[in-house]
């Protein structure tokens, strides 16, 4: 059996390298605005550890259908020549430069593979369209209409009426914006053009669907990651005796900042190439967030959680840690106490927890000097103890990973890192989550939180649920 | 590889190798471990990941060349054993012979050799349950000597906290393991001194402790082997006949004999109370260590992203040709305008810059001049040869975002005998040039002495 091919064809500028991009995860796709940008066949493999389970291959525009359809009308005598029509002219034209991106758009069919006409479904359908899809019901391959909705969907259903004349199947199918379910979806449907490609497009749609997971998993396995070395992060300088202790203390600093943005920007980039963009720009916002706004305090409101939130969070996470501590008194005294364990203890916590947010949230780490037995100081910067902190780190974290993995390949704008990343979470993840960084803070059971951390990553970073 | 036990060392390197996995391109490390997978046959997480790191760091290893320190885990662990017969053995032998008039207090001895042992082993049970239960792993006594052997274990002076528990293990062995051996040497010692030396085993106590009470604690201590070896153990005459008191004469060969018979039931409280634990402990901790070690190495960040990419295949959807990418400007049919200069006003263009823009395709290679960034006499002087040769149009190719300046407008002013000037402005990348921009420049354009003057905004492909 041959290997699944699917070309996908149409006029020129209607979207078809955006289909092939989306649906072939590459961002380095050659896309533009104007006509024509495609000149040469473009193949796009789906390989499996070496094995190809379907090609997908970009064609450039067919400009000449009129004449093209001219002269198979001219040299076909019955229904039943027409394939062979088709591929005498392809062999006839190939090095005619009049019929250069026809050639290149049939050769494919001609040799077996499936057709996915493209139109756009924000400009009218016209009759001068027919002579093109004509070309293609004479090539005799199985084939199936998209409609591309690239300004609007306007005229979809009038394309879906007059596509329903000459295409079995007819589909709308956003390049640009299309989920990844749609994406998986639409390769099934090619599946079923013919029966021998059933199955291959089946393996292709589950290893995708399971691909998929683990672009997720391996998300929140970075997030995680970042967010606990943030967390744990210190800076630390031995100055000698007699030295001035300022100009260590900025370096200190300025090297606790460097790094948490290294880290940052590290984690986001190993984020964009699991979901496979390489090319992937950011918006000048972007830039200036990674620069100064995660240790610009007063912007962290648009990541982080607000000063009502926090101090709920941090008052949760204070009461649950005093009140076990309570409640092991209460069970040590064996009942004597009558729960008043827990109860003080608890509330204790909850009031030193909301102490603690409001003590440090006006800073993200502290400085601190302690003498050194054999003479001078040890300078150290960090760790964090701003409870505001990690939220704001996770914020942001979870907005990149959001926006990458929501995006398509086809789509060529620059990434809007500026929405509210946390309001999608609920009051008792937000306490979870406090609890959880207030655990790995002081290195409570620190495999677990970090455990039960990724596990809350990964529910937000999936998609896609197990088939 | 797979079912043994990894090494202290082992993780420390397997920590380093995922540190500096985190700045490989996700799709390098996709194939690599891919490929390391197709050859490894572990059937576990952690045989895997020792595989891939075997596989991974070998180069790097190799590369290192690293020197084994002078005194290794081994040699240490080798010393530390003979000290510990050493003292355990110069330990009781130092005790009985030191007793005075040949008399050994009973007391003293189980003190020393059994009970101290003895609580030495369930604090290290308690640690050991702490260690394997809550995940905390308790903190060391700055005088375990353990400290010093596990002091060589490590393999560079980083903190890793996964290995908490494991090294808390290592502790606890080698804790177990020198507290054996002390035990061991004070059996061989006790068996030595008693062949070669007359002693006595009395028993005394400022506390005036009955008959009775002394018969029921040696029952009790007896217990767990009076039941088979009823030699070990003794009886109310003995401990009658061994009651120590100062004025004692009766040590007479037969009541010396009598004496030694304390001897069977010290042994046995020895071999029950201070060796079997420790031996006991030794091998538990032995076997934890090998369970924490497996569960360390597969607990590491970024362990779970490799074990991912060794077991699941290798999907590419992208294009592999070159006609994926974006196609090159063909401009080799441009012909050379010599009459055209360039200048690069203030590095606006790099070099490739200056190849990917169409509009600059007809200037010659020669006729691109950069200034805007040196003294202007010099610059001026500079450019003079060029302005000998007759120019027929001026490009000028400025930044973008910056705003037009006088110095710009001085510089132009030298060269006012060139018809025509264009002003290209040069984009950043992925940001177009913006309308009000443009617009400051068309005004500063109009001012300029040239006859022809227009002003473009450069687009980036």
């Amino acid at each position: 059996m041959t290997t699944p091919t699917f070309a996908v064809v149409g006029r020129p500028n209607k979207g078809k390298s955006s289909i092939v991009a989306t649906l072939a995860r590459d961002d380095s796709v050659y896309i533009d605005a104007k006509a024509g940008s495609t000149r040469e066949a473009n193949s796009y493999p789906m390989k499996v550890d070496g094995e190809t389970l379907y090609v997908l291959v970009d064609t450039p525009g067919l400009q000449r259908a009129r004449a093209v359809l001219d002269w198979l009308n001219a040299h076909c005598s019955d229904a039943a020549a027409r394939p062979e029509t088709v591929r005498a002219f392809v062999e006839r034209h190939e090095g005619d430069p009049n019929y250069r991106d026809e050639c290149q758009a049939l050769r494919p069919v001609v040799d077996g593979a499936g057709i996915i006409y493209v139109v756009d479904g924000s400009c009218p359908y016209g009759a001068d369209y027919e002579a093109e899809m004509e070309i293609l019901r004479w090539s005799g391959q199985p084939s199936l209409a998209l409609i591309n909705p690239i300004e609007s969907d306007e005229f979809v259903a009038e394309w879906t009426a007059g596509l329903g004349q000459f295409f079995r199947t007819v589909r709308v199918f956003d390049a640009h914006r299309a989920e990844v379910t749609k994406q998986l979806e639409l390769l099934e449907l090619f599946g079923h053009l013919h029966p021998d490609w059933r199955e291959p497009l089946e393996r292709a749609v589950a290893i995708l669907r399971q691909d998929r997971q683990l672009q997720a998993q391996g998300a929140s396995s970075y997030i995680t990651d970042f967010i606990v070395d943030a967390i744990d992060y210190k800076v630390e300088q031995a100055v000698p005796e007699g030295l001035p202790l300022e100009p260590v203390q900025k370096l200190l600093f300025e090297r606790y900042k460097a790094h948490l943005v290294k880290r940052e920007r590290q984690c986001r980039q190993r984020v964009e190439e699991l979901y496979y963009y390489s090319n992937l720009s950011k918006s000048e916002h972007s830039l200036e967030l990674e620069e100064s706004d995660l240790f610009n305090i007063e912007k962290w409101y648009l990541w982080g959680l607000s000063q009502t939130s926090l101090t709920a969070a941090a008052a949760s996470a204070g009461a649950v840690v005093g009140g076990t501590t309570g409640m092991a008194l209460d069970v040590a005294s064996g009942g004597l106490l009558g729960g008043l364990g827990t109860l003080v203890a608890g509330a204790g916590g909850a009031v030193s927890g909301v102490w603690g947010a409001r003590k440090y949230a006006d800073k993200i780490g502290q400085m601190k000097v302690r003498g050194i037995p054999t003479g001078g100081n040890m300078v150290c910067y960090g760790p964090s103890k701003n409870i505001n902190f990690p939220f704001v780190l996770l914020g942001r974290a979870l907005l990149h990973q959001r926006l990458v993995s929501t995006r398509t390949h086809a789509d060529r704008n620059v990434l809007d890192l500026t929405q509210p990343p946390l309001e999608g979470i609920s009051d008792r993840e937000r306490k979870r989550l406090a609890k959880i960084f207030d655990d790995l803070r002081n290195d409570r059971k620190h495999d677990e939180r970090r455990a039960q951390l990724a596990a809350m990553i990964l529910g937000w970073c999936s998609d896609v649920p197990p088939h | 590889m797979p079912g043994k036990t990894p090494t202290l060392s082992q993780l420390y390197h397997l920590a380093e190798q995922l540190e500096l996995d985190k700045e490989l391109p996700v799709q390098t490390a996709r194939e690599r471990d891919h490929a390391i997978a197709v050859d490894c046959s572990a059937g576990d997480d952690s045989g895997r990941l020792l595989f891939w790191l075997d596989a991974v760091s070998a180069q790097r290893r190799g590369a290192d060349g690293s020197k084994e320190p002078w005194l290794s885990e081994a040699s240490a662990a080798a010393l530390g054993r003979l000290l510990a017969l050493f003292f355990g053995f110069s330990g009781m032998a130092a005790f009985l012979l030191t007793s005075g008039r040949g008399l050994v207090n009973v007391f003293m001895f189980l003190l020393l050799f059994v009970v101290i042992q003895f609580l030495l082993c369930l604090v290290a049970a308690v640690v050991m349950a702490f260690t394997l239960g809550p995940g905390q792993a308790p903190v060391v006594l700055p005088l375990n000597p353990a400290r010093l052997l596990v002091a060589r274990a490590f393999p560079d002076r980083r903190y890793l906290r996964e290995a908490q528990s494991v090294v808390r293990l290592v502790f606890l062995r080698y804790g177990q393991e020198l507290g054996a051996l002390f035990t061991l040497g004070a059996i061989a010692a006790f068996f030595v001194v008693l062949a070669l030396s007359d002693f006595t085993f009395v028993w005394g106590s400022t506390f005036q402790l009955s008959d009775s009470l002394v018969e029921d604690m040696t029952a009790a201590l007896a217990a767990p082997w009076s039941a088979w070896l009823p030699q070990a153990t003794v009886g109310g005459d003995l401990i009658f006949a061994t009651r120590f008191h100062p004025a004692i004469t009766s040590l007479g060969p037969d009541n010396i004999e009598a004496m030694r018979g304390w001897w069977p039931f010290l042994i046995m409280s020895m071999l029950c109370y201070a060796l079997f634990p420790r031996l006991l402990l030794w091998l538990l901790s032995r076997y934890f260590y090998g369970q924490q070690m497996r569960t360390a190495i597969t607990r590491l960040p970024g362990s779970e992203r490799v074990l991912a990419r060794m077991k699941t295949p290798l999907v590419r959807t992208q294009g592999e040709g070159a006609g994926a990418r974006p196609p090159a400007r063909d401009i080799s049919g441009v012909p050379v305008d010599q009459g055209l200069l360039l200048l690069n006003w203030a590095n606006a263009l790099t070099p490739e810059d200056v190849a990917a823009f169409e509009a600059f395709a007809a200037v010659a290679d020669g006729n691109i001049v950069n200034a805007g960034l040196g003294p202007v006499p010099a610059e001026l002087e500079r450019l003079a040869s060029r302005f000998d040769k007759p120019v027929e149009q001026l490009f000028v190719a400025t930044k973008s975002w910056e705003p037009p300046m006088a110095d710009l407008a001085d510089f132009l002013g030298n060269f006012a005998r060139v018809p025509r000037c264009t002003l290209f402005l040069v984009p950043l990348p992925h940001k177009p040039v913006s309308a009000a921009r443009l617009g400051d420049w068309q005004v500063f354009a109009r001012a300029l002495p040239f006859d022809l003057v227009d002003v473009q905004a450069l687009e980036r492909g």
